[in-house]
């Protein structure tokens, strides 16, 4: 006769038998593959939803002088705590004067062009100002901002225009709150250069743990597990820029 | 008879329902399902949007001409649609163009615009409508108010997501006067623009001049790294 299930149970040995023991490692690693933050060699950068700026594609302006497939920008405080002319100068210095390993002017050889206007964006008339592709503005919250709010600095396109191959958009606005750039520090570059990356192309991570060396992928994403305090735009973060500049994007 | 224990069947069904939460939590953070992303391989921008779709907005001075001016846009499109050289590879050839009388929010301006940063319309939506573009037309009187001395503005109609926290416009408003419609600087310059194809003819920006020179030194606000 055989042992009944119950029986069976209570005869077997106290110890789980060790397909059981290997299986469940098998399973926590798998889940711990998902979730943790492990450094991976893609950039998801390559996407069909990539909005970047117009004029990263071409170059035609001189070492003095800008072309009109050059990027200008202007800089915009909107709040008293902070002096418009200081952060123009340092984010034109974080952008452009730094080392060149270091900043984004010069990226996709010289087809990223960055050149600052001398007085703040609402200085310009209507005309003038349609020919500036980039705007940063600063204020204490972005409530009226979509998605940036109280607590976020971000990123809005405009003017969409198809080139035959894809739509791009000929200007871009970055909106940084005044908490993430106060300081005129390294936590402030790293704000101005994630922005900027956004900018010309770049995406924030796709998943958890989409972590790497890269300016859209550092500790500014911790709820996403990244943890490189990485600053400036990185080769990776340039190389994806040359990919989008020549419109080898795969969509 | 069973082959496993009972204590084996639970190990088992534990280790699926870990796999299948793990599989649930991870990979989709950045992703809204609520939310239409825009694609950008096509100047319909919307992967819903299978045609061309402009919707019109009429001054309510202009509503006893609305077949009429209806017809004469329907007519600057046929011949936009006749001579601009990326049409088809926009997408705005794959069916026929729909246009509507009435946009989504009945927006109509009435205060002066700016050329750049207006938005006319519904803005951020996790749901863009079908209408690439939103036209509006104004009589002479309220165009004098709206557009000053612009011949036309162009607007962000509505802006869509396109990263955590990064949107951009996926719909355009076009705001001009009814005196200008059927005229060729409007389907060759506004009209264009207004669903966003490089304009066949267009007036050359101002001169870039007011810059800094990049050869000058550091802020000195923080040391070089």
């Amino acid at each position: 006769m055989s042992p009944s299930p119950q029986e069976k149970t209570a005869a077997s040995p106290r110890g789980a038998p060790r397909w059981i023991a290997m299986a469940w490692a098998g399973v926590l690693a798998v889940v711990a593959w998902q979730h943790f933050p492990v450094a991976r060699a893609n950039h998801t950068h390559t996407g069909g939803t990539q909005a970047h700026i117009a004029t990263i594609h071409g170059n035609n302006g001189t070492s003095t002088t800008p072309g009109d497939q050059d990027e200008q920008y202007c800089v915009q405080s909107h709040t008293g705590n902070i002096n418009g002319p200081k952060m123009a100068t340092f984010i034109e210095e974080t952008l452009a004067k730094l080392a060149a390993a270091n900043i984004w002017d010069g990226t996709a050889n010289w087809r990223v062009d960055l050149w600052r206007m001398a007085k703040s964006c609402s200085e310009y008339d209507t005309a003038t100002r349609g020919t500036i592709e980039y705007e940063y503005h600063v204020n204490d919250d972005w409530t009226n901002i979509t998605l940036c709010g109280t607590s976020y600095s971000c990123v809005m396109f405009e003017n969409p225009v198809f080139d035959g191959s894809h739509t791009h958009y000929k200007w871009g606005y970055s909106y940084l709150q005044t908490e993430h750039v106060s300081d005129y520090n390294e936590r402030t570059r790293k704000f101005i250069n994630h922005e900027t990356g956004h900018i010309l192309g770049l995406k924030d991570p796709d998943y958890y743990g989409h972590c790497m060396n890269s300016i859209m992928h550092n500790n500014l994403y911790a709820s996403a597990g990244c943890t490189d305090p990485v600053w400036y735009p990185t080769a990776s973060d340039k190389s994806s820029i040359v990919r989008i500049a020549d419109r080898t994007n795969t969509w | 008879m069973s082959r496993f224990t009972r204590r084996e069947m639970f190990h088992v069904a534990a280790m699926v329902g870990v796999l299948v939460l793990g599989a649930r939590c991870a990979g989709n953070e950045a992703v809204d399902a609520t939310q239409a992303y825009p694609r950008l391989d096509s100047a319909l921008l919307m992967p819903d949007r299978s045609a061309l779709g402009i919707c019109v907005e009429l001054a309510p001075s202009l509503q006893a001409r609305s077949g009429e001016l209806l017809a004469t846009l329907r007519a600057d499109v046929a011949s936009l649609q006749a001579r601009h050289p990326l049409w088809s590879k926009a997408d705005f050839g794959r069916e026929p163009v729909r246009m509507q009388l009435g946009c989504p929010g009945a927006a109509m301006p009435s205060a002066r615009l700016e050329s750049k940063g207006a938005t006319v319309g519904p803005g951020f939506t996790k749901s863009p409508s079908p209408f690439r573009t939103f036209v509006y037309v104004l009589d002479d009187a309220r165009a004098r108010e709206v557009l000053g001395e612009e011949r036309a503005i162009r607007a962000r109609a509505e802006l869509a997501q396109v990263d955590d926290h990064v949107v951009a416009e996926v719909s355009t408003a076009l705001v001009v006067r009814a005196s200008d419609l059927g005229t060729a600087s409007f389907q060759e310059t506004w009209l264009s623009k207004g669903l966003g194809l490089r304009p066949l003819r267009e007036a050359a920006e101002p001169a870039i001049t007011d810059f800094m020179p990049k050869s000058s030194e550091g802020s000195g606000v923080m040391p070089s790294p």
